[in-house]
């Protein structure tokens, strides 16, 4: 019995270590395969301040929690700026450095061998010494830990740490601050890990090296990908399996006799298991969950009237785009420039949208139009010239803070949160929720339960305008592509931004679907938006813009109605070369 | 102290010409078919097994084992590709699946190797190992005959890369993989083309270690490290850059030594391997690549 | 007809780029493709070749139904495509570069080579600097060295003036007319410079939204006046 309940207490430990690894690989998408260094950095570390100071556990747990979460501060630092090739290498590294620490600091740790002696787990004074007695501590971390995942993950935060794992660059625009999010998850996820590695220690009453090398992040790495990355039960079930399968392995005849190689065998098993899995169920056991507080009656539709009440109330909010002086134009632009190379792709360039206008930009191709507007947003450094919302300086400001002031683009390639439900699309772009922070996340939920609530009725709103409302409850990828385009114009409405950039209106939108898509760009006009379209397509260009700009070679060359522009034989020239 | 350091400098070449063999042997698969063989590490357990098997077990000079070893090696290589890499290719798969799926092979093999070779170390023999002094310097024959066998494989691929027409459709592939097409090479066939190659040359650099150390089925991810960080120190498909990311990665880890203690020596790697991806992600050697 | 694409429907993942697309290229024509950004032409480009394929449609080339073919396939078969961009290969030398270009040709890759020396002197001159420190123009003048070398029947070139200046245009467009004089060499020409592209083509097709929406003599083409409106 004492063998079930020791079996029992492995599959909770490990369950625990994998639910941590899989908020960094199955929600932010970074490949970790060094996160035993954070296990064994909360075991040794516990359990060696216990021994020598001879203090509780729970101050042992607490140390090893907070060098772990240093050590994931510091190696945040590098791990989040670089591409995924790197960053396998960096926690590779990394867990080499911390095996090897644990190994040459003989006097400190035991080296190879590990140190006996850890004390026990304990209770008010009562030894917790047998698997039966340590099983309810055991557990009740074990759900508490899980139940802190588990509140993280489904929550708004949640929500942003998909949709930046969907496309990080879309979240940005968005308004979400990328790092923060990441380095959160980072340090949480190795706290995580710390705190089952000090249950570990204190319940074996002995730490070694071994049980924390870069063979144990793969087998980590094993459980999350098996289990179904972005699925915490998942983790939990492969956790079990993996962990309880092999041990019924040895009691198969043949074994005793050490003809083969358990050990062997069951690393091989996993092995296969998760080579078979990519190959024919990358998704895992069990598959990534859909939506964030899933309650059916939540995807209703609203009635038009409450609709258009949103819609007003938001024309009434403040942001500093809504909010400045009226007699400085939304957006200006002057004398910026940017270099690539030799090359200058955005020469000097000067010009300021007209306030609640559709203007357009227009000109060849390399004209540098995309640049202009990666520029204005903050995804590219400008190399000169100053960008001003409303007269408040927004040069080379990052992305989510220019979000945060009232401006924000699409992308030329329409980015949707594939893997969310469009009405969580829409929920992560209504700007910056309670529910995003810790603080209120864990401490005041029924705030957050609240703003939910609001949020999400704003949402079918902001979905109702777009003719998009009856399909808020499936996945992105499973909209039509112009229907991704309305998706993505709905996000921009729900961001309440006031200066909309608009990247390729049309592009990729069968016929039918243009005047519908058309007469909504205007909706937006009239609901007081000031927007900057590029625009091949010369008829929606003349349909929908008030004024434009042709740009050709990184200059603007002329501005005026578009009606102007085409009749101007010089333009006709540069465009179309007679 | 001169002495000291003199050795060191010598014995770093010594391993920096290891080094610098094993980071070619994935460099060339890693920079032209930007596959994160991780699974690469088995081709150096499989290429030690096969010289051991066939020059220990059967008896057989140990040149015989050497091809012994590169044909296991060059089969493993193409193995993989064929039944793991190109099926994910062909599904679309993302970077991180076939990242997981190279994992997991490389887990599997292990443990496959565990149980078929036994976990007991075993030794190559059949070079005459003597020991040469120069002054009060000394390395062994093996030593030397290491560093002329890699600098030989090393010249070879160059010039193989350099002078001939599949050479330089490799070359072709991995820096504009569709212009390529487009001009009439096939990928899929030159993806074969550089497993062969990067197995075949990690093969002989798996029997190279083998002769100064021992087999054993873990063998595999003390050498892959080392491969991984030269070539991305030395820069993504460059030869230059893989004999000096070597000789720097071989010459820091032993000249550290005499002041560092040896288990000190991942450390120097990973300052290496950190101060490159801080201060010049593209390697030493390496071009801008998106 | 030595190139017909009848029916072609491209796009990518979810997006329809090109619908039910027909069109077809004698032996020996020059066939200009215009249009605005995003409507549909590298696309089209890009599936004759192979690089995308298909979800309808097929492709006649020779009398033969070419559709599934791999691009190395095309090439064989004498198809040739200069991309907009990214068409060279940056760390290779140009010689080597050229090298590349001369892959599929079977016996004296050297005397082909020489051919294109005379065509374009710069690229002698340069022969053994990296590729990547070529100009514009010089890259193109590579690019369309490296296609040249192929042999191709079918030329198909995706904005070949692009970021070069005028004069260079100008003379680039006359080097395609003579390979086409000198070679029988069918070229398939996207523009967005319309002027150039249609004086030396015998005829047009305008494309707009992924359907071809006018097919008409060059000559005629060049006389209308609402070019706004095609576009």
């Amino acid at each position: 019995m004492d063998y079930v309940i020791h079996l029992i207490i492995l599959v909770l430990l490990y369950s625990i270590v994998a639910v941590s690894l899989n908020l960094l690989v199955g929600y932010i998408g970074l490949l970790s395969v060094g996160h035993a260094a954070f296990f064994g950095i909360g075991a040794f570390g516990s359990g060696l301040l216990a021994y020598y100071l001879k203090v509780h556990f729970l101050w042992g747990m607490l140390f090893g929690a907070v060098i772990a979460i240093l050590a994931g501060v510091l190696v945040s630092i590098p791990a989040l700026r670089v591409k995924d090739e790197f960053l396998v290498l960096l926690t590779i590294g990394f867990n080499m450095v911390v095996f090897g620490f644990l190994v040459t600091q003989q006097d400190l740790t035991g080296g190879r061998w590990g140190k006996f002696g850890i004390p026990v787990l304990s209770f008010f004074g009562i030894s917790l010494s047998t698997p039966a007695k340590a099983l309810p501590v055991i557990f009740v971390f074990s759900a508490v830990c899980f139940a802190i995942s588990w509140r993280l993950t489904h929550s708004p935060f949640g929500r942003v740490l998909k949709a930046i794992r969907d496309d990080e660059n879309a979240a940005r625009s968005l308004g979400k601050n990328i790092l923060k999010f990441k380095v959160l998850v980072f340090i949480i996820g190795a706290g995580m890990a710390a705190i089952a590695g000090s249950l570990w220690a204190h319940y074996h009453a002995y730490v070694e090296p071994r049980a924390f090398t870069v063979a144990e992040s793969m087998f980590l790495l094993a459980l999350v990908v098996i289990g179904g990355s972005a699925n915490l039960w998942g983790s939990v079930l492969a956790a079990f399996l993996l962990i309880t399968i092999p041990e019924v392995l040895t009691f198969i005849p043949g074994a005793e006799t050490g003809m083969v190689p358990i050990s062997a065998v069951r690393v091989a098993i996993y092995g296969a298991l998760m080579v078979a899995f990519m190959r024919f169920r990358p998704k895992g056991l069990l598959p990534e969950h859909r939506a964030i507080l899933t309650k059916n009656n939540m995807y209703v539709p609203i009635p038009a009237e409450e609709r258009d009440k949103i819609l007003q109330l938001d024309g009434t909010l403040s942001s500093p785009s809504s909010n400045g002086n009226k007699l400085v134009a939304p957006l200006q632009v002057e004398g910026v420039s940017k270099y690539f190379g030799g090359l200058k792709a955005v020469d000097n360039i000067a010009f300021s949208l007209p306030e609640g206008k559709i203007t357009a930009l227009i000109g060849p191709n390399g004209a540098g139009k995309t640049t202009i507007f990666n520029l204005i947003t903050g995804f590219l450094k400008s190399d000169g010239g100053t960008i001003s919302l409303r007269g408040l300086n927004i040069t080379n400001q990052p992305p989510h803070r220019i979000n945060h002031l009232g401006l924000v683009r699409s992308f030329q390639e329409v980015r949707v949160f594939s893997n969310m439900p469009v009405l969580d699309n829409v929920l992560v772009a209504c700007g910056r929720q309670r529910g995003e922070q810790l603080g209120w996340l864990f401490l005041r939920p029924w705030k957050v339960a609240q703003d939910e609530r609001e949020n999400r009725y704003r949402a079918m709103a902001y979905l109702d305008i777009f003719g998009l409302a009856e399909r808020a409850k499936i996945l992105a990828s499973e909209l039509a592509f112009a229907e991704q385009k309305l998706l993505m114009l709905a996000c921009l409405l729900a961001t309440r931004a006031n200066v909309l950039l608009i990247d390729e209106l049309v592009s990729g939108i069968d016929p039918g679907s243009i005047d519908r898509v058309m007469s909504l760009v205007r909706q937006l006009k009239n609901l007081g938006k000031t927007i900057c379209i590029i625009e091949h397509n010369i008829d929606v260009v003349k349909n929908v813009a008030d004024m434009a700009y042709f740009l050709s070679e990184g200059k603007v060359i002329a501005v005026g109605t578009p009606s102007e522009l085409m009749a101007n034989p010089e333009l006709t020239k540069i465009y179309f070369g007679v | 102290m001169g002495i000291l350091l003199a050795q060191l400098a010598v014995n770093g070449v010594i391993f920096g010409a290891l080094y610098a063999l094993l980071g070619l042997s994935w460099n060339i698969i890693y920079g032209t078919t930007s596959i994160f063989h991780f699974a690469h590490a088995l081709i150096f357990v499989v290429a030690a097994y096969a010289a051991v098997l066939v020059t220990m077990n059967i008896g057989l000079p140990l040149v015989v084992g050497f091809m012994a070893a590169i044909i296991a090696g060059v089969s493993l290589g193409w193995v993989i590709e064929l039944s793991i890499y190109r099926p994910l290719r062909k599904l679309g798969a993302s970077q991180t699946i076939i990242f997981g799926a190279s994992l997991g092979t490389l887990i599997l093999g292990e443990a496959i190797a565990h149980i078929v070779f036994k976990p007991f170390p075993r030794r190559l023999l059949g070079f005459s190992i003597q020991p040469i002094n120069i002054g009060d310097i000394t390395f062994t024959t093996l030593h030397a005959g290491t560093v002329i066998l890699s600098v030989l494989v090393i010249l070879a691929v160059g010039q193989y890369l350099r002078r001939t027409k599949s050479g330089k459709a490799i070359r072709a592939v991995g820096s504009n993989a569709e212009m390529a097409e487009a001009l009439g090479i096939r990928r899929e066939r030159i993806f074969l083309l550089v497993f062969a190659i990067g197995s075949g040359v990690g093969a002989i650099a798996g029997v190279l270690h083998t002769l100064d150390s021992v087999a054993n089925p873990y063998m595999g991810i003390p050498l892959v490290f080392p491969a991984f960080i030269v070539t991305f120190v030395g820069g993504v498909g460059s030869i230059s850059g893989v004999v000096v990311g070597g000789l720097l990665l071989g010459l820091a880890e032993n000249v550290s030594l005499a002041w560092l203690d040896k288990d000190y020596t991942i450390m120097i790697s990973f300052a290496i391997l950190l101060a490159v991806i801080i201060l010049r992600p593209r390697g030493l050697f390496g071009s801008k690549r998106d | 007809m030595l190139l017909e694409l009848k029916d072609l429907e491209v796009g990518y993942s979810k997006k329809i780029v090109v619908h039910g697309l027909s069109m077809g290229i004698d032996q020996g024509e020059i066939v200009a493709l215009i249009g605005h950004n995003g409507a549909g032409k590298t696309t089209t480009l890009k599936c004759i070749l192979g690089l995308l394929q298909p979800t309808r449609g097929k492709i006649i080339y020779k009398g033969g139904d070419i559709t599934g073919y791999s691009p190395a396939d095309k090439v064989r078969h004498g198809i040739s495509f200069l991309p907009q961009e990214r068409f060279i290969f940056p760390e290779l030398s140009v010689r080597e570069n050229l090298d590349i270009g001369a892959y599929t040709v079977e016996d004296d890759a050297e005397s082909t080579i020489e051919r294109i020396y005379q065509l374009f002197p710069i690229l002698n001159e340069r022969a053994r600097q990296r590729s990547s420190t070529l100009s514009g123009g010089e890259r193109r003048m590579l690019g369309l060295g490296m296609i040249l070398l192929t042999k191709p029947q079918l030329l198909l070139l995706d904005e070949p003036s692009l970021g070069l200046a005028p004069v260079l245009v100008k003379s680039f467009m006359e080097m395609l007319k003579n390979i086409r004089e000198e070679f029988g060499t069918s070229i398939l020409l996207v523009e967005q410079n319309v002027k150039q592209a249609m004086e030396i083509a015998r005829r047009v097709y305008v494309m707009k939204m992924g359907r071809i929406i006018l097919e008409e003599n060059a000559s005629t083409l060049l006389q209308r006046d609402e070019w706004w409106d095609l576009f």
